[in-house]
C-alpha cells in the first residue's frame, strides 16, 4: 500500500543546535520589591524597588533598579495613555478612603495594604513593559531605567538599532 | 497563526524562535490550522466578499497590510465600510474602535491572514477585529459570561423582562425573545451585571436557573491556559487533578460504549476531548504525570480496537489522515501516534515512512512539558516496532527500514526532547528556579529513557555506537549548555550502554567532557566511569581474563584526558581534581594490581596539580585537604604495607604538601596500619624514609600547631611511635644492619624534644640491649662480637644521657639500673667496668636528682634489687657499692623508710654475689645483724607507737627469715625480744582501733608459724632449733 500520500509534509528548515538551545530571546523581568515608607506627617510616602532584568535589545540598560513611588506609576500611565496606541491596563485603585483621619489601621501604610498595591504594581508594570509598542516610548524607558523622572522630557520614541 | 500564512511571510514582525507570541511557524503554512483555513477559504473566495478574522484585544478595526505601512489599493472602500460598522456597534455597546491598517496603527506583522486573504486569496474586504476588552484580560477574554433560563410568571414580570430585552439589550443577550408569560427565555449575562440581573429577576418574583455556568468553558471545553504557563499553587493540584481524572474517566467510558458499537467517528471524538484534558498548564509535573499515565491506559482500548478493526490493512491510511483534522494539536498527534502505531502493525511495509513522520509531527508540540510527555507516549508506543535489523539484513527493506532509521529516529527524538526540557529552565519568573531545577530532574527519566532505547537495539554493533550513536548524542548533550541535562545525560550513558563500547570510545567521551558547561561536576560523571570500568575489569580477571584489553591502554587514557580536562576547565576547583586522582589510583589498583608505577604517576600528577594552583601547604579542614588525604590513604590501606609505600617516590611529595595536621593525620594512619599489619622495617634506608614520612610525630614542625592537645592524646600517639620502634626489625641474621638502623632512629627519635623522648628512646635502648644479646649467641661466628657489644652499650648510654639532660630522673635511672643487668649477663671484655659505670650512674642520678622523700625511697628499693641481682662485680666494686646503698639508706628522711630500706639493704649481704665467689650467695651475717641493728634502732625512734609496732612486727619477720636461712649471728633472743617489746610496751599503749587489730593479727600469723616450728622440730639438721621461743 502506498503510504506516501498519508505522510506528505511541507519541507521545514533544519534547526540549529544554536537555535534550539539558545536562552530566549525576549527575556524581560521586572521586579517591584522592597517597599520603605519615607518621612513622617504630610511628607509621608512609600515607594518601591523597581528592579529590570532583561535582553531585549531595544533596552540599552540590561540590569537596572530604580525607585518609584505612586504617582510615578501614575506618571508613567498617563504618559502612555497619551502617546502610544496601546490600552494601558488599570493602575490599583487611589485608596482614598484609607486616607482619611482615624482610622484604627495605618491608613495607606498598613503593611498589607502596601504589600497588595506592590503585586497590583509589579503586574501592571510587567504589562506594559510586554508590549511591543511601550517598549518604543521613552518614558517607559526613564521611568525603568533613569534615577530620576525628568518630568520637562521630550516624549518621543526610541528606534531600536 | 496568525503569522502563518504566505503573503509575505516572514518579512518582519514575526519571530523564529517556536516559543514566541509572535511564532511564524518555520514555514509558511507549516500548520494544519492556517492551511485548513487556507483551503477552505480558497475554495469559497470567489463568491467571498468579505474576510474577518476575530482577535483580542484593544477595540481596533484593522485593515491590511500588516508587511508595510503602504495602504492597500482599495484602503478608502476599506475604510468606508469599517466606519459603517464601527458605529453600529458604537450603537449597541458604545465602544469606540479604532480604525487604520494594522501596520500603522499597531506594528509590523508579517504572515497575519487577513494579508493572506486580501493578497493572497483575492477578497476585497479583509479585516481583523481585536475585541473590546482594552486589557483588563489582555489576550484571554473572562469566562464567566452565564446563560439564564427564565420564566416569567405573570403579566408584570414579563413586562420587565420585554422591557429589558428592548431597553437593555447591550447589556443582556437574549437568546430567544421573551413571548408571553410562562414563555421560557434564555439570556446571556456578562459577569458585571449578574447581580444586578439576579436581583431583578428575585424582586419580581420571576423563575429561573442558570443554564450555562460559564459561556467560554462551554464553547471550548478545556482547561483555561494561563498565559504565562505559571502552575497552580500545590494546595490546587489535588483538585486539579481530580477533576481532570473524573473528565477522562467519562469521556473514556464514552468512547468505549461508542467503540462497543462500532461509531468509531464519535469514539474519536470523545479520545479527543479526554486527550484535551492534558492541555493544560496548570499541573505540576507530577499530576501532570499522573494524568498522562490515566490517559495512556484508557488509549490502549483504543488502539486494540483499531488493531482488531484493520488488521486486514484497509482504510487505515484514511484514518491516519482523518484524525490529523482534530481540533487541537495535543488530541490530534496523540491520536496520530495511536493511529499510526495500528498503520504500522497492520502493515509492516509502512513502518519507516509512518515512524519518520510521527517524529517529525510532534515538533508541532513546544510546550516543554506537553511535549516531553507526548514524544514519551511516542517513544512507548514504538518501542516494539523500530525497524531493529541490521543494514545488510535482506529482511530491511527500503520500505522497513534497518537499525539506521530505528537510531535516526530515537535520535531526533532525543534531541527534542532535550531541547524542550533545557528550555524548561527558562519558563517563568527567575526567582522559582530552585523549584524549577528540582522539576526538572523529576522529568530527566523521560528524557533518559531515549538512551535506553538505543541501548536496547540489538542491532546496533560497536562500529554503528562509534561512529553514529554516540556522536549524536554528544552533539546534543555537549550543544545544550545546560549543567541539569549534561550532568544526567553524561550519567545516563554511562550506565546504559554495555562496557564493552565505553572502552572502545574513551577518547570521544571523554573529549565531550572536557567541553561541558563549567558548572556541570565532571569529576563526578568520571568517577562514576571509572567505577564502572573498574568493577568490569575485575569481573573479566574473575573470569580469567585480562582485566582490560591490551590494546586498550584504559589507565593513560583516563590520565591524559583528566588532564585535558584540568586545562579546559581552569576554574574546576582543585579537590575535585583530586577526586579524579582517586578514581584514577583505584582504577590501577584494581585493573593494573602488579603496576605500582602508575600509582605514583598518579600521584606525580597530583604533584603537578597542586603545583599550578601554587598552594604551599594545603589546609587539612578544607576540601582539598579531604581529597588529598583520602587520595594517600588508599594506597596506605591498599598495599597494607609501609615498605611498599616506599617505592613510591612521589608519596612522600604529595604528603609534604599537607598542612601539619593533615601530615600528622596521615602519619597516624600509617603507623596505626603497620603496627596493625605488623609491617617489619628492615634496612637502614627504610627506616630513614619511614621516619621522615612520620616525622610530625617525630620530631616539632616548623609549622605546628600543638596549642589545645591534650596531653592523654600526646601520650597515645607518642605510645604508637614507642610500638612503632619494635617494629624496626632486619633479618635475624644480619646483626650489624640492625645497629645500624637502631642508630639511624636514634638520630630521628633523639631530635624530638623532651617531651617525646621518654617514650621513644627507651623501647631503642631496650631494642639494643635485646642486639646485645643476640651478638653474645652468634659470638663464636663474629670475631668482633665484643667490640660490638661494646660499641652498643656506649650507645645506650648515650641514649639515656640524653633522657638525663632532658631533666628526667626515675626513667633514666631504672635504664642504668637495666643495662648494668644487661652488660653483667653478657660476658664480654668489659662488661664489668661498664655495668660499673651504669650503676655509678644511677647512683649518681639519685644522688644528685631525686629528692623526694618516696622517690628516693622507690628507686633505692630498685638499687637494691638489682644490685642483688648484678653478678659481675669483683669484691673491690660490690663492697662499696653495698656500703653506698647502707649509707643511702640511713641517710633516707623518714625514720620508716629508712627501717625498711635498711631491711632491704642487709639483703644484699645474705644473698648478692661477686665475681669471687662465683654465684654462690654472700651470707655475711654479721653485716646482716648489723644492717637490722640498726634498722630495730630506728624503728624505736618513732614516735607513734603505732607505726613502731607495725615496723617491729615486720622486722621480726626478718629476723625469723634470716634465723631460717641459718644466719647465726641471729639468735632466738632477738626475736623473743623484739616480740615482748611490741607485746609488753607498745600494744598497750594503743587504744583499740583497726590499725591495732591489725598489728595484732600481722604479729599473730608470725607467732603461730613460729609455734608451728617450735612444736614440731625439722629433723633435718641444717635449720636451726626454735626452742626457747616465747610466744606467750
Amino acid at each position: 500500500m502506498d503510504n506516501t500520500e498519508a505522510t506528505r509534509r511541507l519541507h521545514t528548515k533544519k534547526q540549529t543546535l544554536d537555535d534550539a538551545y539558545a536562552a530566549p530571546a525576549n527575556f524581560l523581568e521586572i521586579d517591584v520589591i522592597n517597599p520603605i515608607t519615607h518621612g513622617v506627617a504630610k511628607k509621608r510616602y512609600t515607594d518601591y524597588e523597581v528592579r529590570m532584568r532583561t535582553n531585549l535589545p531595544v533596552f540599552k540598560i540590561k540590569e537596572s533598579s530604580v525607585r518609584r513611588r505612586y504617582s510615578d506609576f501614575e506618571w508613567l500611565r498617563s504618559e502612555l495613555e497619551r502617546d502610544s496606541k496601546i490600552v494601558v491596563p488599570p493602575l490599583p485603585g487611589k485608596a482614598i478612603k484609607r486616607q482619611l483621619p482615624f482610622r484604627n489601621d495605618d491608613g495607606i501604610y498598613d503593611e498589607d495594604f502596601i504589600e497588595d498595591r506592590r503585586k497590583s504594581l509589579e503586574g501592571f508594570v510587567n504589562k506594559i513593559a510586554g508590549h511591543p509598542l511601550a517598549q518604543n516610548e521613552r518614558c517607559l524607558h526613564m521611568f525603568l531605567q533613569e534615577p530620576v523622572i525628568d518630568k520637562n522630557y521630550v516624549p518621543g520614541k526610541i528606534r531600536p538599532n | 497563526m496568525n503569522r502563518n500564512f504566505d503573503f509575505h511571510w516572514d518579512e518582519g514582525g514575526s519571530s523564529d524562535l517556536p516559543c514566541a507570541e509572535t511564532y511564524n511557524g518555520g514555514a509558511a503554512f507549516s500548520e494544519i490550522e492556517s492551511r485548513i483555513i487556507r483551503d477552505t477559504i480558497l475554495g469559497i473566495a470567489n463568491q467571498t466578499l468579505v474576510y474577518l478574522t476575530v482577535h483580542s484585544y484593544g477595540q481596533y478595526w484593522l485593515t491590511p497590510w500588516g508587511y508595510t505601512a503602504d495602504l492597500p489599493a482599495n484602503y478608502d472602500q476599506l475604510y468606508d465600510l469599517a466606519v459603517r460598522a464601527v458605529d453600529k456597534l458604537t450603537a449597541v455597546y458604545g465602544t469606540q474602535y479604532t480604525i487604520g491598517s494594522s501596520t500603522n496603527v499597531l506594528y509590523v506583522n508579517t504572515g497575519p491572514s487577513d494579508d493572506w486573504a486580501m493578497g493572497g486569496a483575492g477578497i476585497p474586504y479583509a479585516y481583523t477585529l481585536e475585541l473590546r476588552d482594552t486589557g483588563k484580560y489582555g489576550f484571554e477574554l473572562p469566562a464567566e459570561y452565564q446563560v439564564y433560563q427564565v420564566k416569567a410568571k405573570d403579566r408584570v414580570s414579563f413586562d420587565v423582562l420585554v422591557k429589558l430585552y428592548n431597553e437593555r439589550s447591550d447589556v443582556y443577550d437574549f437568546w430567544t425573545e421573551p413571548r408571553y408569560v410562562d414563555f421560557t427565555t434564555d439570556v446571556m449575562v456578562p459577569p458585571a451585571f449578574t447581580k444586578t440581573f439576579v436581583d431583578v429577576l428575585e424582586a419580581f418574583n420571576m423563575e429561573y436557573h442558570i443554564k450555562i455556568d460559564d459561556v467560554q468553558h462551554t464553547i471550548i471545553p478545556m482547561p483555561t491556559m494561563s498565559k504565562s504557563g505559571s502552575m497552580s499553587p500545590l494546595e490546587d493540584q489535588d483538585k486539579l487533578l481530580d477533576e481532570a481524572l473524573s473528565v477522562v474517566k467519562v469521556q473514556a467510558l464514552q468512547m468505549k460504549r461508542c467503540l462497543d458499537k462500532r461509531k468509531l467517528m464519535d469514539a474519536l471524538k470523545h479520545a479527543s476531548t479526554m486527550l484535551g484534558e492534558l492541555r493544560t498548564s496548570l499541573l505540576s509535573p507530577k499530576s501532570y504525570y499522573e494524568l498522562y499515565m490515566a490517559i495512556c491506559d484508557e488509549l490502549q482500548h483504543l488502539e486494540m480496537y483499531l488493531l482488531d478493526e484493520f488488521q486486514n490493512g484497509r482504510k487505515v491510511a484514511d484514518l491516519y489522515e482523518l484524525v490529523q483534522y482534530a481540533g487541537n494539536i495535543i488530541p490530534r498527534l496523540y491520536l496520530l501516534v495511536t493511529v499510526g502505531v495500528v498503520y504500522i502493525k497492520t502493515n509492516e511495509q509502512s513502518r519507516r515512512d509512518i515512524l519518520r513522520d510521527l517524529v517529525e509531527m510532534c515538533r508541532g508540540v513546544q510546550h516543554p512539558l506537553r511535549g516531553l510527555f507526548l514524544r514519551n507516549y511516542l517513544l512507548q508506543c514504538t518501542r516494539n516496532l523500530l525497524p531493529d535489523l541490521a543494514e545488510n539484513d535482506p529482511l530491511a527493506t527500503e520500505s522497513y527500514g534497518n537499525v539506521r532509521d530505528a537510531v535516526d529516529f530515537i535520535q531526533l527524538n532525543f534531541s527534542e526532547m532535550n531541547k524542550l526540557w533545557v528550555r524548561m529552565a527558562y519558563q517563568g519568573h527567575s526567582r522559582d528556579k530552585e523549584r524549577r531545577e528540582r522539576e526538572r530532574q523529576e522529568l530527566r527519566l523521560l528524557v533518559g529513557t531515549n538512551l535506553v532505547r538505543l541501548a536496547q537495539l540489538d542491532s546496533v554493533d560497536v562500529e554503528l555506537y562509534k561512529k553514529v550513536v554516540l556522536p549524536g548524542i554528544l552533539e546534543q548533550v555537549v550543544s545544550c549548555r545546560d549543567a541539569l541535562a549534561q550532568e544526567y545525560l553524561m550519567e545516563c550513558i554511562i550506565q546504559v550502554f554495555p562496557d564493552e563500547v565505553h572502552l572502545d570510545t574513551l577518547h570521544t567521551y571523554l573529549k565531550a567532557c572536557a567541553e561541558l558547561h563549567t558548572d556541570v561536576k565532571v569529576h563526578v560523571i568520571l568517577v562514576a566511569l571509572v567505577e564502572r570500568l573498574a568493577a568490569y575489569g575485575q569481573r573479566q580477571q574473575a573470569l580469567g581474563q585480562p582485566p582490560i584489553p591490551p590494546h586498550i591502554p584504559l589507565f593513560d587514557i583516563f590520565s591524559d584526558q583528566i588532564g585535558n580536562i584540568a586545562q579546559a576547565r581552569p576554574e574546576m576547583p582543585s579537590e575535585n581534581l583530586v577526586s579524579l586522582q582517586v578514581s584514577l589510583i583505584s582504577l590501577a589498583f584494581r585493573c593494573y594490581p602488579e603496576k605500582i608505577n602508575l600509582v605514583d604517576k598518579v600521584l606525580e600528577s597530583t604533584l603537578v596539580a597542586l603545583d599550578k594552583i601554587a598552594v604551599e601547604k594545603v589546609d587539612f579542614d578544607s576540601a582539598l585537604g579531604k581529597e588529598l588525604n583520602r587520595l594517600l590513604r588508599m594506597p596506605i590501606s591498599h598495599y597494607n604495607s609501609l615498605v611498599t609505600l616506599l617505592q613510591l617516590p612521589h608519596f612522600g611529595q604529595v604528603l609534604q604538601r599537607l598542612d601539619f595536621n593533615g601530615r600528622k593525620s596521615v602519619a597516624l594512619h600509617l603507623v596505626n596500619n603497620a603496627l596493625d599489619n605488623e609491617t617489619y622495617i628492615t634496612t637502614q634506608e627504610h627506616v630513614d624514609a619511614v621516619l621522615n614520612m612520620l616525622a610530625p610525630l617525630i620530631c616539632d614542625q616548623p609549622d605546628q600547631v600543638l596549642t589545645g592537645q591534650d596531653a592523654e592524646d600526646f601520650a597515645e600517639e607518642q605510645n604508637l611511635m614507642a610500638r612503632m620502634i619494635h617494629l624496626l626489625a632486619a633479618e635475624d641474621t644480619d646483626l650489624d644492619q640492625q645497629y645500624r638502623m637502631l642508630t639511624s632512629a636514634r638520630k630521628q627519635f633523639g631530635a624530638g624534644g623532651a617531651r617525646r623522648i621518654p617514650f621513644t628512646l627507651p623501647p631503642l635502648i631496650y631494642e639494643a640491649f635485646k642486639l646485645a644479646r643476640k651478638y653474645f649467641d652468634v659470638r663464636q661466628e663474629d670475631e668482633l662480637w665484643e667490640k660490638k657489644c661494646e660499641k652498643i652499650f656506649t650507645f645506650c648510654h648515650q641514649c639515656i644521657a640524653a633522657l638525663v639532660k632532658a631533666e628526667l630522673a626515675e626513667l633514666p635511672l631504672r635504664l642504668f639500673l637495666q643495662g648494668a643487668l644487661a652488660a653483667s649477663q653478657i660476658i664480654f671484655g668489659t662488661h664489668e667496668t661498664l655495668a660499673y659505670e651504669f650503676i655509678s650512674q644511677a647512683f649518681t642520678l639519685y644522688e644528685e636528682e631525686i629528692s623526694d622523700s618516696k622517690a628516693q625511697f622507690a628507686a633505692l628499693t630498685l638499687m637494691a634489687a638489682s644490685l642483688e641481682k648484678l653478678d659481675c662485680f669483683s669484691e673491690e666494686n660490690s663492697a662499696p657499692v653495698r656500703s653506698k646503698c647502707a649509707l643511702l639508706a640511713s641517710a633516707l628522711l623518714r625514720k620508716p623508710d629508712q627501717c625498711r630500706a635498711l631491711i632491704l639493704v642487709s639483703n644484699l649481704f645474705w644473698s648478692s654475689t661477686t665475681k669471687e665467689l662465683e654465684g654462690k650467695p654472700m651470707r655475711d651475717g654479721k653485716k646482716v645483724l648489723e644492717c637490722l641493728r640498726k634498722a630495730g634502732k630506728v624503728a624505736t625512734e618513732c614516735l607513734d607507737p603505732g607505726v613502731q609496732a607495725q615496723l617491729i612486727v615486720e622486722l621480726v619477720n626478718v629476723y625469723v627469715h634470716f634465723f631460717h636461712q641459718g644466719n647465726q649471728h641471729i639468735t632466738v633472743t632477738h626475736i623473743n625480744e623484739l616480740i615482748s617489746k611490741v607485746r609488753q610496751d607498745l600494744l598497750p599503749q594503743l587504744e583499740n582501733s583497726d590499725e591495732k587489730e591489725l598489728i595484732e593479727r600481722h604479729l599473730g600469723a608470725s607467732c603461730e608459724m613460729l609455734r608451728h616450728r617450735r612444736d614440731n622440730p625439722s629433723t633435718t639438721s641444717d635449720t636451726p632449733s626454735y626452742q626457747g621461743i616465747i610466744l606467750d
